[in-house]
C-alpha cells in the first residue's frame, strides 16, 4: 500500500516541482534534513522579493516552479503560551534550512524605519491611537484598547503568514512559522473569558476571521502542536519573570487557550498533516526532524479530502506565477480580506475623526518632523527613491512591506484638519487635554 | 432707419473682425488668444499638473514621488488636449468652407445680408392699439 501510494504521490509530485530532478520522479522524498537535500545545478538563486517585489513582467522572467523543491514547506509550531515553540522553531529551521519567522509582536509595528519607537509619543498621541503592545496589554488587560491591539494582531498575523508563504514561492526555502491567523482565535476567546474584550468586537472578530482566512489560500503543510500542560506553561512564565503577565496569564485563561487549541487542530486537520507532542519535558528536535522526514507532505489526490490540495491543485507556471503576485503583492488578499467590513456597531473598534486628525498632526510635527510619509523625508537620510513607482494598494518607495500597520497605514490615513491643513500649521498640542 | 443707430461700415468691420475667433492678436500670458489646438494643449497640462501637485500633497510624497510614469501620462493627457484643439478648430474651418461655398453658388438666399443695418423696429413691429380689459364690455 505505500508502494502505490508513493506511486501517486510521484504523479501528483511529477505535474509539479520535482519532475526534473529524474531520480525523484518515481520515489517521494519529503522534507529532508539540509544536508541532505541536493539540489540540481540550473537551480536557480532566490528571488529578492523584499526589494524587488513581485510583478507582471517579473513574471515573465522567473518561473515560480523552478524554485520549488522537496523542502519548499510551511511548518507551522503551534502551542500555548511558554510552551517552548520558539526554542523548537529555532532548532528545527537551523535542522532543516528552513527560515524561522518568529511569532508576530507588537513591536515589529510600533517601531519605524528611522527607529522612532511610536511609544515614546503615546502621551502625545489621542487615545485611541495608544495601542497596547504586549507588556502595556499585561499591565492593565482591561483597558479600553485590548480588543483594538487584538485586532492589530490578527491583521498583522495575515500579513506574516502572506509573508512566509511569499518566502517560500519567492526563493524556494520552506519556513517555521510560529502561530498563524487561523489559530489566533484561541487569544481571542481567552480574551473574551476574561471579559478583556467586549462581546460587539468578539462577534466581530469571528466575522472578519472567517471572511480573511480564505484569501491566504494555502494552509500550513505541516503543524507541529506542542501539547504542555498548563502548570508546566506557568513555570515557563514564572521563569521568564515578567510580574504583570504572570499576573494576567494565569490557570484559567491557559485553560481557555488550550481547549480552544483543540478546536484549532480540528479546523487544521482537513487541511495540513499534524504532529502532536506531550511537551510536558522539552523533546528532542532530533526525533521531530525524524518524524517530519517521515511524512509525505507531497501527496494529494481528488475526492480524499482537502489536506494539501491548495498546494497540489494549481496546474501550471501561469498560475504558480499568480499566486506568488497575489501572496508578494498583499494588496489584493488584504482588500479581499479587510475592506467593506463595517464596524460602525463595534464600539472598541471606533476612531473618532478628530483624533485621526490629531494623531497625523503629531505624526507631522513631532515624529516624522515633516509633510511628507516614510521613504520620502531627505533630512532621515532618504535617497529620491520612488520616482518611477509604479505599483498599486501602497505609496512607499520599496515595492514590498512586511506589515502593513508599520508603516504603509500612515500614507493611507487621511482627515478633514489635515486635508486642508497640509503642513500641520494648526497642530495644536493641548488637544490630548481637551475634553472631547 | 434713424440714423442714431446707423454705424459707419470702418466701425462694422471692427467688430465682426474683433469677435471672429483667431482674429485677435496673439499673447503668451494671455491663453484666451491662443490657437485651439494650443488652447488644448495648455488646458489639460495645466489640468494634469495641477492634479499631481495636490495628489502629492494629499497622499504625504515630495514632488519626485512616481514622477516618471507621471510625466509620461501628463505628456499623452497634453497630447489628447492638442488634438482635440486641433479637431475642433478643423471642424469650424470646415463648417465655414461648407457656408462659404454655399453663399457663393446661392447669392440670392443672402441679399438681406447687404443691408448690414437692418430694419428698423418700426419696421418689425406690428402696429398696436392700447385696449384694456377691465374696460370691456361682456354682454
Amino acid at each position: 500500500m505505500p508502494g502505490s501510494m508513493s506511486k501517486l504521490g510521484g504523479l501528483a509530485n511529477g505535474l509539479l516541482a520535482c519532475s526534473r530532478t529524474g531520480t525523484l520522479s518515481n520515489q517521494v522524498r519529503g522534507v529532508v534534513h539540509k544536508s541532505l537535500l541536493k539540489l540540481p545545478s540550473e537551480h536557480p538563486e532566490p528571488w529578492d522579493y523584499k526589494h524587488k517585489g513581485f510583478n507582471y513582467i517579473d513574471g515573465l522572467k522567473d518561473d515560480t516552479q523552478a524554485h520549488l523543491h522537496q523542502n519548499s514547506k510551511l511548518i507551522v509550531i503551534e502551542g500555548n503560551i511558554g510552551s517552548g515553540k520558539t526554542t523548537l522553531a529555532k532548532q528545527l529551521a537551523d535542522q532543516l534550512g528552513f527560515v524561522h519567522i518568529p511569532e508576530f509582536r507588537m513591536d515589529d509595528i510600533l517601531i519605524d524605519r528611522y527607529g522612532n519607537d511610536l511609544r515614546n509619543y503615546y502621551s502625545k498621541f489621542p487615545a485611541r491611537y495608544r495601542l497596547p503592545d504586549m507588556s502595556m496589554f499585561y499591565k492593565n488587560p482591561r483597558g479600553e484598547l485590548s480588543a483594538a491591539m487584538q485586532d492589530r494582531i490578527f491583521n498583522c498575523r495575515f500579513d506574516q503568514y502572506l509573508n512566509a508563504l511569499a518566502h517560500i514561492l519567492n526563493t524556494g526555502q520552506g519556513v517555521v512559522l510560529e502561530r498563524t491567523p487561523h489559530s489566533d482565535f484561541v487569544f481571542a476567546n481567552a480574551m473574551r473569558d476574561k471579559n478583556y474584550i467586549g462581546h460587539e468586537y468578539f462577534k466581530h472578530y469571528y466575522f472578519v476571521r472567517k471572511n480573511a482566512l480564505p484569501q491566504l489560500h494555502f494552509w500550513p503543510h505541516l503543524v507541529v502542536y506542542l501539547n504542555t500542560p498548563t502548570n508546566k506553561c506557568l513555570e515557563n512564565i514564572k521563569r521568564r519573570g515578567n510580574t504583570d503577565e504572570i499576573a494576567v496569564v494565569d490557570e484559567r485563561y491557559l485553560k481557555t487557550i488550550e481547549e480552544s487549541y483543540k478546536d484549532s487542530l480540528r479546523e487544521y486537520r482537513n487541511h495540513s498533516k499534524i504532529l502532536a507532542y506531550d511537551w510536558t519535558k522539552p523533546g528532542d528536535t532530533d526525533a521531530v526532524v525524524e518524524d517530519i522526514e517521515r511524512l509525505d507532505l507531497d501527496f494529494f489526490e481528488w475526492h480524499s479530502g482537502d489536506v494539501m490540495e491548495e498546494w497540489n491543485t494549481i496546474v501550471d507556471s501561469i498560475g504558480w506565477n499568480g499566486w506568488r503576485q497575489y501572496v508578494t503583492n498583499k494588496f489584493d488578499a488584504r482588500m479581499l480580506a479587510f475592506d467593506g467590513i463595517p464596524k460602525h456597531e463595534v464600539g472598541e473598534l471606533y476612531t473618532n475623526p478628530r483624533d485621526t486628525g490629531h494623531f497625523l498632526h503629531v505624526m507631522r510635527k513631532e515624529v516624522l518632523k515633516s509633510p511628507f510619509g516614510y521613504g520620502y523625508i531627505a533630512k532621515n537620510g532618504d535617497h529620491q527613491a520612488g520616482i518611477t513607482a509604479w505599483h498599486t494598494g501602497h505609496h512607499l518607495p520599496e515595492p514590498w512591506y512586511e506589515y502593513y500597520f508599520r508603516e504603509a497605514y500612515y500614507d493611507d490615513l487621511t482627515s478633514h484638519e489635515t486635508s486642508l491643513d497640509l503642513d500641520s500649521d494648526s497642530y495644536d498640542p493641548d488637544y490630548v487635554h481637551h475634553h472631547h | 432707419m434713424a440714423d442714431s443707430t446707423r454705424v459707419s461700415e470702418k466701425e462694422l468691420e471692427r467688430r465682426e473682425g474683433f469677435i471672429r475667433a483667431g482674429r485677435r492678436e496673439r499673447h503668451l500670458i494671455d491663453p484666451f488668444t491662443w490657437s485651439y489646438p494650443w488652447k488644448g494643449a495648455g488646458a489639460m497640462l495645466g489640468i494634469s499638473v495641477a492634479a499631481l501637485y495636490l495628489q502629492n500633497r494629499w497622499n504625504k510624497k515630495p514632488y519626485y514621488y512616481a514622477i516618471v510614469p507621471r510625466l509620461i501620462l501628463v505628456g499623452a493627457a497634453t497630447a489628447v488636449g492638442y488634438a482635440a484643439g486641433a479637431l475642433r478648430e478643423k471642424h469650424y474651418q470646415t463648417r465655414d468652407a461648407v457656408i462659404e461655398h454655399y453663399m457663393q453658388l446661392h447669392p440670392e438666399d443672402f441679399d438681406h445680408f447687404n443691408d448690414r443695418s437692418g430694419r428698423s423696429f418700426s419696421q418689425v413691429l406690428l402696429p398696436w392699439y392700447p385696449r384694456r380689459t377691465q374696460y370691456t364690455r361682456y354682454d
